[in-house]
C-alpha cells in the first residue's frame, strides 16, 4: 500500500490527536464521541488491551532472573529508563523505550522516562488521581511566583467530575482544600501500622492529616470494567481491566463510536500551517518502519504527545512551517521545564501490632497532603510552595537478618514477618524556572531524521530549602507515633525521575508570556490544542495525571463547539 | 507439605470463587505444579561446570537447608544461579561467582558432610575472602529461592490473585508467614 498515492481527501478528518497516553486516550474519547471522525496518531507500536499484556499473570517463577534487568539491559539497554521511581522489570520493560534506540541530548542530568506505544505511559503510571485546588491555581495571587494559571478550580470542576465518574477513581473524602474532594468509589483500607500513625499526627498535629491514597483502582466493577483484585501488579497490564489506562477505557470508548482510526508507527515531525486561513492544516509524519513521510489534514490538531513530545512537535513545526515564529511570541515555548523532586524521607521500626498482618497486596500507600504555603497561617520563612509526604506501612520480610545469617533458624526468622516499619518518602513542588528548558539540536538527527531533544534544567535554591524539611518532617511524624530507628534518606534525584515532567507550553492569560490560552488553545494558532504535561503553568506537589485528563476532556468540550461556530 | 498443599488449594478456590469463576481439577493441578524447565530431568548447566554447579547447589543448601519447608535444593537455586552466569551478571560478576565456587570446590567443601560444611562455612565467614563471597552469593541464592515456586509458596506465603485487600486481620487467620 502507498499511502502517498492516496488523495488528499482519503488522509483527510475532522481532527487530529497526536498521543495515547493518558491525554490522547481522553481526547481520543471525546472529539469521536462529539461526533468528529478523528485521526489518533500513536509515534510507537500496538498494544491492545489483555492479549497484548504477555506477563500479566506470570508467577514469580515464571519470570527469568528473579524479575530482574540483566546487567547488559542496565547498562546498554535501559540505562536511563531502569533508574526510574518505576523499576523497569521483566515483566514491564516491553513497556518502557529503549534509550539504546530513543537519544536525547541532557545538558544537565535529566531522566526521561518514556513509554512509546498505544497508551503510551497509561499503562504503567502510578495511578494516584488527586484534584488539585485553588491552593494550586490561585497560588500566584499569593506567592507571584511565575504568571497566574488562567482557570480556577470553579473552571475545572465540571471536568474532574466528568473524568472521574469515567474512570472510577477509589478514594476517602477528607474534606481538605489542597485535594479537594471528588466522585469517589469506597476507598482502601489503611493496614494498622498506618491506622496508628494516623491516630497520632491527629493527636499531635493541628496542620496535617494522613489519609489513604487515591487511585484509579477500581474498588467495585465500573464502567464494564472488572473490581481490583489486590496483586499490585498494574505495570503488567491488567487482566480485569482494573486500573485506568487508555488501553482499558478511553480508547475503547474511542472505537466504540465508529469514529476513530488509530494510527500506530506514526512519529509526528511536523504541523502543518496554511498562510492563506491562518491555521494549522494538518501534520507530516514519518512511518517509523517504512520511514516514509504523509500528511494527513483536519480542522483541529490536539497535541497530546506528553510535555516534551509535543513541545518537541511545536519545536519543529517552528523551524520548519511556522512563518515568523508563529507559536513563539511569548518567546517560551520550551521553557520553564518543572517536575517535582523526591527521594527524600524517612522509615522506622516498631514493636506493636506483631500479632495483627494484612491480606493482599494494596494497589496505593497513604499520603500526608502538603500543609506549607498553602494559607497564611501555613507560610514558611525559608521556601515558596510545597510538598505532600508519601508512607506506607509493612512487615519486615526476607530482608530480614544480617547478611552473614544462615540455616534453618535463619530460614525460619524470614519465612515469619518482622517488625512493623513505615516509611515516608515526600515530593515537592518546582518552581517556573525560564532556564529550565529544552530545545532542538537541528544539526543531531535520530534514526528517523528528527532532531535530538536537549534538556537542560536543575533544581534551584527554592527547591533545596524545601527538602529540610520534607526530610525532617518526614522523621518527625515518625518520632512522634513511638517509632525507634529511625533513619532519614535523601538521594539524588535529578530532574525528570519522578516522570511528572511538566511546562514547556504553558497556559495564561497573556499571549506575551504564554503560549495556551485559558481553553488549551495557542495563543498564535487557534485551531492547535495542547493539553498534556507541556500545558501547565506551575508544577504543584505531584500526581498531575487527572487534571490533565480533565484540561483534555474540557479542551475538547470548546474545541468542538467552536468548531461548529465556524471560529476555528 | 500435605498441609501446606491443602491451604494452597483452598486459597486458590476462594480468589477463583471472588472472580466468579469455577477451577477444574486440572486447572487446578496447572496452578499447584507450574511449569518451568528448571525442574527438567534433562536439565544441563549452560555455564557452570559439574563442581561448580554441586558447590552452588551445597552452599545454598547450607544458606536454606530443607526443614519441614524446602530448601535450596529443592528450588533448584544452583540452576538460577547457572542461569545468572550465563545472561544476568557483568562480566566481572561471572568471573567472580565462578571463582567463588571453585575455591570452594579446592576447599574439598563438596566432599563434606551437610553438618560439615555447616561448621566451615560458621569458620569460612568470618575469613575476608569468605565474608566477600558468601555476602555476594547470598543475595543471589535468595533471590532464586524466593523466585521459585517451593520458595515462594511452600517457605513464604504466595496468594496470587488476593481478590481483596484487608488491611489488619489477626496473623495467625491469614497464614502467619511473609507474603511473597
Amino acid at each position: 500500500m502507498n499511502l502517498n498515492i492516496k488523495s488528499r481527501n482519503q488522509r483527510r478528518y475532522d481532527a487530529i490527536v497526536v498521543g495515547t497516553g493518558i491525554s490522547g486516550g481522553w481526547a481520543a474519547k471525546e472529539l469521536t464521541e462529539k461526533g468528529l471522525n478523528t485521526l489518533v496518531l500513536e509515534r510507537g507500536r500496538m498494544v491492545r488491551h489483555i492479549e497484548d499484556y504477555p506477563t500479566m499473570m506470570k508467577h514469580p517463577w515464571e519470570l527469568p532472573y528473579g524479575n530482574r534487568l540483566t546487567h547488559e539491559e542496565r547498562t546498554e539497554t535501559y540505562p536511563i529508563q531502569s533508574r526510574t521511581a518505576y523499576a523497569v522489570t521483566q515483566d514491564t520493560k516491553h513497556f518502557f523505550v529503549k534509550d539504546s534506540e530513543n537519544p536525547y541530548i541532557q545538558n544537565k542530568p535529566f531522566l526521561w522516562t518514556r513509554g512509546y506505544q498505544v497508551g503510551g505511559r497509561s499503562l504503567t503510571w502510578g495511578r494516584w488521581a488527586y484534584r488539585r485546588g485553588d491552593t494550586d491555581f490561585a497560588v500566584y495571587e499569593r506567592d507571584g511566583i511565575g504568571i497566574d494559571w488562567p482557570i480556577r478550580y470553579a473552571d475545572i470542576k465540571p471536568w474532574y467530575d466528568h473524568v472521574e465518574s469515567f474512570i472510577g477513581v477509589s478514594g476517602n473524602r477528607d474534606g481538605l482544600p489542597q485535594i479537594p474532594d471528588g466522585i469517589f468509589l469506597p476507598p482502601w483500607e489503611m493496614n494498622c501500622i498506618e491506622n496508628h500513625v494516623k491516630e497520632k499526627i491527629a493527636e499531635h498535629y493541628t496542620d496535617r492529616q494522613l489519609t489513604i491514597g487515591r487511585t484509579a483502582n477500581i474498588t467495585r466493577a465500573h464502567n464494564g470494567r472488572g473490581q481490583c483484585m489486590a496483586r499490585n501488579l498494574c505495570r503488567r497490564g491488567c487482566p480485569y481491566g482494573a486500573y485506568f489506562s487508555s488501553n482499558s477505557s478511553t480508547l475503547p470508548a474511542a472505537e466504540a463510536t465508529g469514529n476513530m482510526t488509530l494510527r500506530p508507527h506514526s512519529i509526528v515531525h511536523t504541523i502543518l500551517y496554511d498562510k492563506e486561513t491562518k491555521r494549522a492544516s494538518g501534520v507530516r509524519i514519518v512511518d517509523a518502519e517504512s520511514k516514509e513521510s504523509i500528511d494527513y489534514y483536519a480542522d483541529v490538531i490536539f497535541l497530546c504527545a506528553s510535555a516534551l513530545g509535543s513541545t518537541s512537535i511545536l519545536l519543529n513545526s517552528l523551524k520548519h512551517t511556522f512563518p515568523d515564529g508563529l507559536g513563539n511570541s511569548s518567546g517560551e515555548l520550551g521553557h520553564n521545564l518543572m517536575d517535582n523532586h523526591f527521594e527524600i524521607g524517612a522509615s522506622g521500626v516498631h514493636d506493636g501490632f506483631k500479632d495483627r498482618y494484612f491480606y493482599g497486596r494494596r494497589p496505593v500507600d497513604v499520603l500526608v497532603p502538603q500543609f506549607q504555603n498553602i494559607s497564611p497561617e501555613t507560610e514558611r520563612a525559608n521556601y515558596r510552595r510545597g510538598f505532600s509526604t508519601y508512607g506506607w506501612g509493612g512487615r519486615q520480610s526476607t530482608g530480614q537478618g544480617g547478611p552473614l545469617e544462615f540455616g534453618a533458624e535463619f530460614k525460619d526468622n524470614i519465612s515469619t514477618p518482622g517488625n512493623w516499619t513505615m516509611t515516608f518518602l515526600a515530593f515537592g513542588e518546582s518552581l517556573p524556572n525560564h532556564d529550565n528548558r529544552v530545545y532542538l539540536d537541528h544539526d543531531n538527527t535520530d534514526q528517523w531524521g528528527l532532531p535530538k531533544l536537549v534538556i537542560d534544567m536543575e533544581w534551584g535554591d527554592n527547591e533545596m530549602e524545601m527538602r529540610k524539611e520534607m526530610e525532617s518532617s518526614s522523621a518527625e511524624m515518625l518520632e512522634i507515633s513511638g517509632f525507634r530507628n529511625i533513619s532519614t534518606f535523601n538521594n539524588e534525584s535529578p530532574p525528570g525521575l519522578s516522570i511528572h515532567e511538566m511546562g514547556t507550553a504553558r497556559m495564561g492569560r497573556d499571549p506575551r508570556t504564554s503560549v495556551l490560552n485559558r481553553w488549551n488553545q495557542m495563543h498564535d494558532i487557534p485551531n492547535i490544542f495542547v493539553t498534556d504535561g507541556a500545558c501547565m503553568t506551575s508544577n504543584g506537589w505531584g500526581n498531575p495525571s487527572l487534571t490533565y485528563m480533565a484540561l483534555t476532556a474540557r479542551a475538547c468540550d470548546y474545541a468542538v463547539k467552536e468548531l461548529k461556530k465556524g471560529n476555528l | 507439605m500435605e498441609a501446606e498443599s491443602i491451604n494452597r488449594r483452598e486459597a486458590i478456590k476462594r480468589s477463583a470463587a471472588l472472580l466468579g469463576f469455577t477451577v477444574s481439577t486440572p486447572l487446578l493441578t496447572a496452578l499447584l505444579n507450574g511449569c518451568s524447565s528448571l525442574y527438567d530431568e534433562t536439565w544441563k548447566p549452560s555455564s557452570l561446570s559439574v563442581d561448580q554447579l554441586q558447590a552452588a547447589e551445597d552452599l545454598a543448601e547450607v544458606i536454606f537447608p530443607r526443614t519441614e519447608t524446602p530448601g535450596a535444593k529443592d528450588a533448584k537455586v544452583e540452576r538460577f544461579i547457572d542461569i545468572l552466569v550465563d545472561g544476568y551478571f557483568s562480566s566481572e560478576e561471572k568471573e567472580f561467582m565462578l571463582s567463588g565456587l571453585d575455591g570452594l570446590a579446592d576447599d574439598n567443601f563438596t566432599g563434606m558432610s551437610f553438618e560439615e560444611q555447616n561448621e566451615f562455612v560458621k569458620k569460612w565467614i568470618h575469613q575476608p575472602e569468605g565474608e566477600i563471597f558468601f555476602r555476594f552469593f547470598k543475595q543471589f541464592a535468595s533471590l532464586g529461592f524466593f523466585s521459585s515456586e517451593p520458595g515462594a509458596t511452600q517457605v513464604l506465603n504466595y496468594q496470587p490473585i488476593p481478590g481483596y485487600y484487608s488491611g489488619c486481620e489477626a496473623l495467625d487467620a491469614v497464614g502467619g508467614r511473609t507474603w511473597r
